[in-house]
This record gives structure tokens, C-alpha cells and sequence, in this order.
């Protein structure tokens, strides 16, 4: 099953994203600390990432950064003309349409061999 | 036959004994005296002379006495009234008898017009330059004024004509008019400009007369002369600095006025007509009601106010208020106006009026410039809020377009549908209380409105546009806000001060490693103190004292107005609080000082 990790330090858009995607079709993980997410993933790395880029205490870049390069790393943000020293896979822009993201979820659980 | 003559004379007739009783008077003695004539014979003459002169008429009785035929002399009578009246006496003792005889004239009235006559006389020689000449103009007669007031000497004057201090100063016709009216046998009198001795001038007003003869020709002429020369040369000095004083309005365009409160009447100076476009009528005053209608129409009841309330309770005014010209054309003046007493009550009032029209209308100008200056500089800052507060909806805005697929889902499970309806809601108040504050942010605000309130508030709400610019910097903020009192201010232009401090602030240390914003706010000593200080490496002290002036910023081209300090201080400033800078360490630290409202 794709393990999927999301990180964002709004509960309300954690809590729409399980509704909506914490289905028994991936291994869904959430965080709201940039922090704990880091530590998630080094212990146990996920196949896809996907994270906020605004947050109080580090920002997307930084967390990019801070994780394996391997890890593809999806970015949702309620920027605009923001610009990213990281190189994300995708960036999704908020307020994004479910399907967005669910598109990316299938493409990797296609590429991931069952 | 003779007592005919003792009754009819005007003259007082006596006969007294050697005892010192009259016994006898005429009627004219009882006229001349008030007291009948047995008054007269009851009690000895010397009870009717005035103290000083008894010894005085013992003398001359003693003379008579010891054979001295007739003596003339004068005494002080008593007279019914308390008076005294002055008698002229012959007396004469017949070598036969013991009784004198003794006639009197009345010369109260003579010695009386004598002395007033001499007292003049003292008196203009005193204080007047006096000359008597003859027919010819020849001088006969000089007093010591004028051989003072002239330098010449009684002997140098006397047999010379006056033209020996003729200055030269008046034209031939001049005198010729002199001449003309005194020969005429009328008096002449005008300021006559004559010279010293030694060359310098003076001025006599002069009264000149002529005499006449018994024959109605004329004899000579009389001059009295008042020295003219101090009042001449102080009125010279006057009008000089009158003259100054005039130019000196013209060039100001300052005007004078002056109201008599009784009757309304104008008094102006020639400027005030000017400024006006009055035209000045000879012996023609402007009233008050004229002098209102030379304001428009809205300016109009503000001078009247004015001027009735210092006519009335004295009260001073100053003005800056449209006038309307006598020609219509509309500019601005500044007026003013004090109250003049007497005797306690206000008999005048009186101010100037001025014509600025230029300087006002060059600060109406830079009004609104400043007003468009602030709004471009709330521009920029809302340019440079926009990504933040994109920020700040597009994250609410995931969260209700996201939910409403989520409804249906839901709708058979009320408590989670309750929760999803929930979380819309409040995503919803999250969007609108952002915009409202850009809203009130982004005011026009050419009114400003001071309200008392809690500072805590509006720095909050300034954080707030501020935070995503510091998350995105990595910038943290140290925040420890501790004021119970509120302060009278704009709620915006405070707002906008702490945008502009945070967001330079935020800007000062992106080079440098550890980034951190200290806001400390207090009270202390009657002031709400706000201290934003940064982590930033300071403000050089050559560019300190620079950074309060327009148009200076350090930023790249198209990143800084250069204007938010300046009006950033402009602003505390019309709060009537201070914005300074200081150093704290190395950091700089801006305090905000504003008065709390008690």
C-alpha cells in the first residue's frame, strides 16, 4: 500500500484531507509539526510526501532540505509568486480541487510495484 | 450849592474827626462800600481797612496831621460782602479844623485789569518769542526768547528787519501773503522756518499783528512766536516711520483696521483698501456690514461671530478665512482682531488683515499631497501584504471549497455533518475578518478619526498581515505586550505605523543569522511605550539621523518608498506621542511613545 505522509499546521485541512483520502486505499500519516514530520520520515520514510510551505516554525524549503532527496516531495500552498530553492515534484496550488491531488496519489501507486 | 456835588458825584466824599470816626459820607461811599451810613459812622474807619493797609494809612494820617496839606494814596476798603475794594484817596486837612477832609475813586476794577494785563504780559514774555516793529517791518523791540531762540543779541536786532533770520526755506510768495494780510490790518499766523545765528534752523509758529494809531493807521506790528522745533522735527519722524511703516504693510500686504463698536464705522489703512480692491472714497468710512460682505459666503458668519463676540466680551480672534473683493475675486486672508477699552468699557476693536492667499494655497497643495503621498505609501503596503494575506485566505478557502464535497458524504451522519458545517463556518469568519481589515487598512482616510482604544488590539491585527512575511523570512517573534490603558488614536494610521516597523524590521535581519523581532509594550510614567527592536546588525550612525527624512530609504530601487518613516513619525507625532531610535547593543529599537487618554 502507498505510505503517504502529510504535513500542514492547519487542523481543519488535515482533518478534510483524511475525509478524503484516508480511504484503506494508501497508508495515510498526518502531521502538523514540521518537526515531527522530519523524524516521521527518517524512521520511516513514506513514498510520497506532501507539504505545506508556510509554517511558524520552519518553511517548505527547510523541511525539503532536511529530508532524503529520494522522497518525492509534493507541495501544497496558499502562496502566490512564491519562489522555491527546493525542486518539488509538483506544487499544487490551494484552494486545490480533490481530484489534484488524488491524480498524484494514483500515479504513484501505479508506479509503485504492488 | 456844593452839597450838589457831594451828592451827585461817582467819586466817595468824607469828612472824619480826629477821633477816627467819619461824620460824614456821601451816598456813593453807602454804594461803593454796601454799608449804610450809619454803619459807616458807628465804628472807627480803621475797622474797615484791610489788615496790611493800616499801618500803611497810620502813616499817611500821621503825615496829615503834623501839617502836610493834601497826600494821595491807596487803600483796601471792606465791602458788606466780604470783599475788599481798592480806593484812590486825596486827602486834605484845612489848617483851621481837626477834621480831614478825604475824597476816594474806586480803582477795584483798573488795578484789577492792570495786573491781569501784566500777568499776560509775564507770561508771553516768558514762554514767547516776542517782536514789536514799526510800520517798515524795523525792529524795535525784542524779548530775551527771541535773542535766544535766534543767537542774535538786542543790539544786532534791534533797527534790523526780520530778514536777518530768514532761512530761505520759504518761497517769496510766502511772505508776500504775509504782508498782503497784515497791511490789510488782520492778524497772520502760520510755522515760519528761520535760522540761527549759527546756521541752524528752527520753527516758530507765529501770530503777527498790527497796531494802530489813534488815527486807525498803522503803527507797527506786533509778533508772538511759539518755538515750533522739537514738535516740527518729531512730526518729521513720524511721518517718516509712517511712511516705513506703510511700505513695510504694502510689501507684507498686511492691512489695518479699526471698528468703532458704537456706530459700526470702519477706520482702514490704505493696504487694507488694496487687499480688499476697495475703492477709497474721501470722507467716506466703510461700515461693518460692508466690510462682512467683502468674505464669501461661508466665511462670512465665521468673521461675524468673530468680530461680535470681541466687540462684545472682548473677546481676541485669529482667522483664516476667504475674502471676496470688492472686483469678486475670492482669496485667502488672515485676520485678526483685539478689543480696545476705556474706562472699562470696549470703545473699539481693531486687527489686521493679511493676504496669504499664496502660502495657503501652497499648503492646501501639500495637503493633498501628503494625503496621496499616504495613500501610495498604503499601497505599496498592501502590495507588500498581498502574498501574506493570499496566504491567509487561500488556506480557509481549501478548507470550505474542500468540505462542501464532503457534505454529501456526511448527510446521514448528523453529528460529522454538524462538524463539516462547522468547520466551514469557521473558515468563513477566518476570510472575512481578513478582508475586513483590509478593508479598514486600504481607507481612504482624508478624515482621521481618533478613537480611544486598547493598543493590544491593533498591534495583534498588525502582526497578523505581518506574520507570513516573517514565516517566510524565518523571523520569530518575541512578543510581550502588557498595557491596561488605552490611548486616543486613528486605529489605521496606527495599524499602519506597526506594519511599517515590524516589516523593516523584518527586512534588517534577513542577513543575518539568528533572526528574531522583540515588540515590548508598557506603560510608564502616564505614556503606552512600544519597543520593536531586531536582530538586524543596527542603523550606521552616519544614516541615523537620516532615516526620519522622506524619500531616504537604503533598499534597492522599487523595494522602499523611502517614506514610511516619515510618516510613520508624522503620524505618532499628530498623535502627540514620539518615535525615536536608539541602539540596544548592536540592534537598533524603535520606541513609540504615545500619551495615554486618561
Amino acid at each position: 500500500m502507498l505510505k503517504v505522509y502529510y504535513l500542514d499546521d492547519e487542523e481543519l485541512l488535515i482533518d478534510m484531507f483524511i475525509d478524503y483520502f484516508d480511504t484503506g486505499q494508501i497508508d495515510l500519516k498526518t502531521f502538523q509539526s514540521p518537526e515531527e514530520a522530519i523524524k516521521a520520515v527518517k524512521d520511516s520514510p513514506p513514498d510520497l510526501l506532501f507539504i505545506d510551505f508556510q509554517m511558524p516554525t520552519m518553511n517548505g524549503d527547510q523541511i525539503a532540505f532536511a529530508i532524503d532527496e529520494r522522497i518525492p516531495i509534493i507541495l501544497i500552498t496558499g502562496d502566490i509568486d512564491q519562489k522555491y530553492q527546493y525542486e518539488f515534484k509538483k506544487v499544487i496550488r490551494k484552494p486545490y480541487q480533490v481530484h489534484e491531488v488524488q491524480e498524484i496519489i494514483e500515479e504513484y501507486q501505479n508506479k509503485k510495484p504492488l | 450849592m456844593y452839597e450838589k456835588f457831594f451828592h451827585l458825584s461817582r467819586d466817595l466824599f468824607c469828612v472824619a474827626n480826629s477821633e477816627g470816626y467819619f461824620i460824614e459820607v456821601n451816598p456813593t461811599f453807602s454804594r461803593v462800600l454796601g454799608h449804610t451810613k450809619e454803619e459807616l459812622l458807628s465804628k472807627p474807619f480803621m475797622e474797615f481797612l484791610h489788615p496790611e493797609d493800616i499801618q500803611k494809612t497810620k502813616v499817611v494820617l500821621q503825615s496829615l496831621s503834623e501839617g502836610q496839606d493834601t497826600i494821595e494814596f491807596e487803600n483796601r476798603y471792606l465791602h458788606k460782602d466780604g470783599t475788599y475794594r481798592v480806593l484812590s484817596w486825596s486827602c486834605a486837612t484845612p489848617k483851621d479844623g481837626e477834621n480831614m477832609y478825604a475824597l476816594a475813586r474806586d480803582v477795584t476794577e483798573i488795578r484789577y485789569t492792570q495786573r491781569k494785563v501784566f500777568q499776560i504780559e509775564q507770561a508771553l514774555n516768558n514762554h514767547s518769542i516776542i517782536a514789536m516793529t514799526d510800520a517798515k517791518g524795523v525792529i524795535t523791540e525784542v524779548n530775551d526768547k527771541f535773542t535766544e531762540i535766534s543767537g542774535y543779541s538786542r543790539e544786532e536786532l534791534i533797527g534790523k528787519t526780520h530778514k536777518i533770520v530768514n532761512s530761505g526755506a520759504h518761497p517769496k510768495e510766502f511772505f508776500k501773503n504775509m504782508w498782503d494780510t497784515i497791511n490789510s490790518g488782520k492778524s497772520w499766523s502760520g510755522i515760519i522756518q528761520n535760522r540761527h545765528k549759527m546756521g541752524h534752523y528752527y520753527f516758530v509758529y507765529s501770530i503777527l499783528s498790527p497796531f494802530f494809531d489813534n488815527q486807525g493807521n498803522i503803527e507797527g506790528y506786533l509778533s508772538v512766536r511759539v518755538d515750533m522745533t522739537d514738535y516740527i522735527n518729531l512730526k518729521f519722524a513720524y511721518e517718516k516711520t509712517y511712511n516705513i511703516l506703510n511700505e513695510t504693510s504694502s510689501i507684507a500686504k498686511v492691512g489695518g483696521w479699526e471698528m468703532d463698536v458704537a456706530t459700526g464705522e470702519l477706520n482702514w489703512t490704505d493696504e487694507t483698501f488694496k487687499i480688499l480692491e476697495v475703492e477709497k472714497k474721501k470722507g467716506q468710512k466703510p461700515m461693518l456690514s460692508e466690510g462682512l460682505s467683502l468674505f464669501t459666503d461661508e466665511c462670512k458668519s465665521i468673521v461675524e461671530k468673530a468680530v461680535l463676540e470681541c466687540a462684545e466680551q472682548g473677546t481676541p480672534y485669529s482667522l483664516e478665512v476667504e475674502a471676496k473683493s470688492a472686483k469678486g475675486k475670492v482669496f485667502w486672508v488672515y485676520t485678526n482682531g483685539k478689543a480696545n477699552y476705556k474706562d472699562g468699557k470696549i470703545l473699539t476693536i481693531s486687527g489686521t488683515i493679511q493676504d496669504i492667499d499664496m502660502r495657503k494655497k501652497a499648503e492646501i497643495a501639500l495637503e493633498k499631497e501628503q494625503m496621496k503621498t499616504m495613500q501610495n505609501l498604503k499601497l505599496a503596503s498592501l502590495g507588500e501584504m498581498s502574498a501574506g494575506i493570499a496566504h491567509e485566505i487561500n488556506n480557509p478557502l481549501t478548507v470550505v471549497s474542500g468540505t462542501i464535497g464532503l457534505l454529501d458524504r456526511f448527510k446521514d451522519d448528523p453529528e460529522k455533518f454538524q462538524e463539516k458545517l462547522s468547520a466551514m463556518s469557521k473558515s468563513c469568519q477566518r476570510i472575512e475578518k481578513i478582508v475586513r481589515n483590509l478593508q479598514k487598512f486600504s481607507r481612504s482616510s482624508e478624515t482621521t478619526e481618533k478613537t480611544s482604544c486598547n493598543l493590544v488590539q491593533i498591534i495583534e491585527d498588525s502582526m497578523s498581515f505581518m506574520i507570513f512575511k516573517a514565516q517566510k523570512g524565518s523571523v520569530e517573534f518575541k512578543v510581550n505586550i502588557e498595557i491596561k490603558a488605552k490611548v486616543l488614536c486613528d486605529e489605521v494610521e496606527m495599524e499602519q505605523v506597526f506594519v511599517n516597523l515590524l516589516s523593516n524590521a523584518i527586512d534588517s535581519v534577513s542577513e543575518v543569522e539568528e533572526k528574531w523581532i522583540s515588540l515590548d509594550a508598557y506603560e510608564k510614567e502616564g505614556n503606552v511605550i512600544i519597543k520593536i527592536k531586531d536582530s538586524g546588525p543596527g542603523i550606521p550612525d552616519e544614516i541615523i539621523n537620516k532615516v526620519f527624512e522622506p524619500f531616504y530609504t537604503t533598499k534597492a530601487i522599487g523595494k522602499g518608498t523611502g517614506l514610511g518613516l516619515s510618516i510613520s513619525k508624522g503620524i505618532i507625532e499628530d498623535h502627540g506621542g514620539e518615535l525615536l531610535i536608539t541602539h540596544e547593543g548592536p540592534h537598533a529599537c524603535f520606541t513609540i511613545k504615545l500619551p495615554i487618554n486618561k
